[in-house]
């Protein structure tokens, strides 16, 4: 399947351009997409992560559409340089842990916004870095994909 | 300063001087000033923790009981680990005051984008929790790696952070040839969030599923 990419410096540009006709297909978070689709803007085909999104029960994913094992996910996480104390980490790490797990913050801000929180101490973590690390460098690899 | 280090080449009288200077401050919400000479409290016993923190490894600081009027149990226990403190020689644990000033926060993307926007809820939060300011600094510019690179290079302390997507650390390694920094520079904290992607098409586009636009696609080579 071919298809051109065509690179914009972020969301909101590549957005408009879909909208406007200029580009006929995008891959963009639910966060933005969520009003212009409403509107009638848009047509979404599916949802990239392992499963369907709460907000959009309708939609499906792109793994049960045809692409088994198929992610479009964004992650986002914090880090610190190596040699950071142990114990600081693992504070943090409760730290963030429990604003997370907090009800009012997840009513308030990360359902809103279409976050999912990711759960787990800082080694989970850790595991699930280096699992990220293992499947684009393979996608990377297998479609020949690099910057420069 | 490694405390443990500085303290086993000293004397014994010097260790125990340097250990009544190296007490930690009681943290800044209030502090109780008391009889550096007195000796050690015949009745520390083992107190209660706080039920929250059982299992926790610290006791977050909205946990701690802050300073009262009346002899609290908290207020007691610290009175009691001191005056141990003083008779050990031993000095307290690295990051026991953590933070004592205020934290960079680097987010190698624009702001408004969703890295910093859960970047900077997140870390109100933390702030407030902390009672420490936390200082986002957005430091965009070649797909996260100028931020990256600063905070990679930045001092093991704990007051350098840095907030980010899978760019910087699952992408780039395998995207560019070379990079500034390397993805083992940096310890994973915590994830923070993820946002599912959406495949978004121009209305005038035929498909209505993804079966039905690959398809079209694969015809229309």
């Amino acid at each position: 399947m071919r298809l051109t990419p065509v690179h914009y410096r972020g969301g909101a540009p590549a957005l408009t351009d879909v909208i406007g006709g200029h580009t006929q297909v995008l891959f963009i978070s639910v966060t933005l997409m969520n009003q212009p689709w409403k509107a009638g803007q848009l047509k979404a085909l599916g949802v990239g992560g392992g499963k369907r999104v709460p907000q959009f029960p309708e939609l499906p994913t792109i793994a049960e559409s045809g692409l088994p094992g198929y992610q479009a996910v964004s992650w986002f996480g914090l880090f610190a340089p190596v040699g950071t104390p142990a114990s600081i980490v693992r504070n943090m790490n409760a730290d963030v842990q429990r604003i997370l797990a907090d009800p009012t913050f997840q009513e308030k801000f990360l359902t809103p916004n279409f976050f999912e929180p990711i759960v787990g101490s800082a080694d989970a973590f850790a595991s699930y870095v280096k699992a990220e690390q293992a499947r684009w460098s393979k996608i990377l690899a297998d479609n020949k994909l690099s910057a420069e | 300063m490694n405390s443990r280090r500085l303290m086993s080449g000293m004397s014994p009288s010097l260790r125990a001087l340097t250990a009544s200077i190296m007490i930690p401050a009681s943290d800044h919400r209030g502090s109780r000033s008391f009889d550096q000479s007195e000796g050690v409290d015949e009745s520390c016993e083992p107190l209660p923790r706080h039920p929250a923190t059982m299992n926790a490894d610290h006791i977050p600081r909205d946990l701690v009981r802050r300073r009262s009027h009346d002899n609290t149990h908290f207020e007691r226990a610290r009175t009691c680990s001191s005056a141990a403190i003083r008779g050990s020689g031993l000095a307290p644990s690295a990051g026991a005051d953590y933070p004592a000033k205020a934290v960079r926060l680097v987010v190698p993307l624009p702001a408004g984008g969703a890295t910093d926007v859960i970047a900077r809820a997140v870390s109100q939060r933390l702030s407030e929790m902390w009672g420490q300011q936390i200082i986002v600094e957005n430091k965009g510019g070649a797909n996260t790696q100028i931020g990256a690179e600063a905070v990679a290079k930045s001092a093991p302390d704990g007051y350098t952070l840095l907030a980010t997507s899978e760019a910087t650390l699952a992408v780039n390694p395998f995207l560019y040839r070379k990079l500034a920094y390397e993805a083992k520079d940096f310890v994973p904290v915590s994830g923070l969030g993820t946002i599912t992607q959406a495949l978004v098409v121009h209305p005038s586009v035929s498909a209505n599923t993804v079966a039905e636009f690959c398809a079209r696609q694969i015809e229309a080579r």
